[in-house]
């Protein structure tokens, strides 16, 4: 029963991930998976955010085109700022997730903007803020979509919770 | 090890959906156009595609013997190889930043980075990172492209650079009093070694004579319709010719 729920889990977020990675080649310069970490750490189902970051980190390395780093370091302030956040509101307030959407647009061009700077790469600033404004603007589309799928259908209580 | 499993994984996704937008397509056409006149279509296509390829050595070679006929020591050009690779995406992820297109040849297959990619049309750029079975290849509209390149008629050298997706390439470093002409197609000049010499890449679009530069003022139009391209070729240098990435012991 219990190797079941985990093989569900784990053909779940098979399905999940391949699916981002679609949409990532559809959208250029889109992140699905940092709004679903932090979905998951505001579903408190930190087991699964724990295993299913490093995945994506490397995933989102390897199709990148900057040096590894970039990833980590989007993830990381993700993170940073999902519990600064929660220092004020509750995560489940739309000011919340509204503030959230504006600091990972910020987070999101200032990395691409430093990153492309060390590594000597010309990036066009209008790209870098469009990118921004991109992530900014989709970030609570992706939210709302993944707490929906997230508690309808990722769910396996032995293995999640 | 990012490239080795990031990359591969999304080339893994997105080549069965490829795979199957490709296959319905085909079926579609097939069963509900005219079906003689597109195979037939098809064949001349085929065979204007091999056509074009051919006459990519043949031009180089044209322009080589007229100049080169008062020459003694004439050096035959180094054979190299081609290889069809699909496209299967272009920038995938937050971290996709430059104008990229992923490919489904890699490592094993013989591509290593600076692998010039082209059409029978002309150059679309080079492989920029590889994995054991897929590559991004750098765009020649991306502004972190660079090629020697010099007038096919004129010989006149400079450098092309990418400005962007559709927006005009620039060709720097040719002076106020060196001929290039408008119309003019500009050819890889094999300078840098990572291209062979002679691949057609863009056609002169404008040339202005600037007052404060050195150098002219050129903008090209490249000769392939990178937004529609399905298809590329990966050229192998052939193994008789020194690899520049290869590392030089002290």
């Amino acid at each position: 029963m219990r190797q079941n729920s985990a093989l569900r889990l784990t053909l779940w977020w098979f399905l999940f991930t391949a699916l981002c990675i679609w949409i990532h080649s559809f959208i250029s310069g889109i992140d699905c998976f940092g709004p679903a970490v932090l979905v998951l750490m505001h579903l408190k189902r930190y087991r699964e955010a724990i295993w299913l970051t490093p995945m994506w980190i490397l995933i989102n390395e390897g199709a990148g085109s900057l040096a590894f780093g970039s990833s980590l370091l989007w993830f990381a302030g993700l993170i940073l700022l999902f519990l600064f956040l929660c220092l004020f509101l509750s995560s489940s307030n739309l000011l919340f997730l509204f503030s959230l959407s504006l600091m990972a647009g910020t987070l999101q061009t200032g990395i691409i903007a430093l990153m492309a700077a060390l590594q000597e790469i010309t990036i066009p600033f209008e790209r870098i803020v469009v990118q921004g404004i991109l992530t900014a603007l989709l970030f609570p589309v992706f939210w709302f979509a993944m707490l929906f799928a997230f508690q309808r259908w990722g769910r396996t209580r032995h293995v999640s919770v | 090890m990012a490239r080795y499993t990031g990359l591969e994984f999304v080339g893994t996704i997105l080549s069965p959906g490829k795979w199957i937008h490709r296959r319905v397509s085909v079926w579609v056409d097939s069963y509900f156009y005219l079906h003689d006149v597109h195979e037939e279509n098809r064949a001349l296509r085929a065979e204007l595609h091999d056509l074009k390829l051919e006459m990519i050595p043949l031009h180089k070679h044209a322009q080589e013997a007229i100049r080169l006929r008062k020459m003694m020591d004439f050096s035959p050009p180094a054979q190299w190889t081609f290889q069809g690779a699909d496209i299967i995406g272009s920038q995938v992820g937050p971290n996709a930043v430059l104008n990229s297109l992923l490919i489904n040849k890699g490592a094993k297959d013989g591509v290593t980075p600076n692998t010039p990619i082209l059409t029978p049309d002309g150059v679309v750029g080079r492989v920029r990172q590889v994995s054991p079975h897929f590559s991004t290849v750098l765009l020649i509209t991306d502004p972190n492209s660079s090629i020697p390149v010099r007038g096919r008629h004129s010989r006149t050298n400079g450098v092309l650079c990418g400005q962007g997706p559709r927006t005009a390439l620039l060709v720097k470093h040719v002076p106020q009093n060196s001929p290039l002409y408008e119309s003019e197609v500009l050819v890889t000049s094999g300078l840098a070694g990572l291209f062979p010499e002679g691949l057609p890449v863009a056609r002169v679009d404008s040339v202005d004579v600037s007052d404060l530069s050195l150098f002219k003022n050129i903008k090209a139009q490249s000769m392939v319709a990178i937004d529609r391209l399905e298809e590329v070729l990966a050229l192998h240098r052939p193994p008789s010719e020194p690899d520049p990435n290869r590392k030089i012991s002290p």
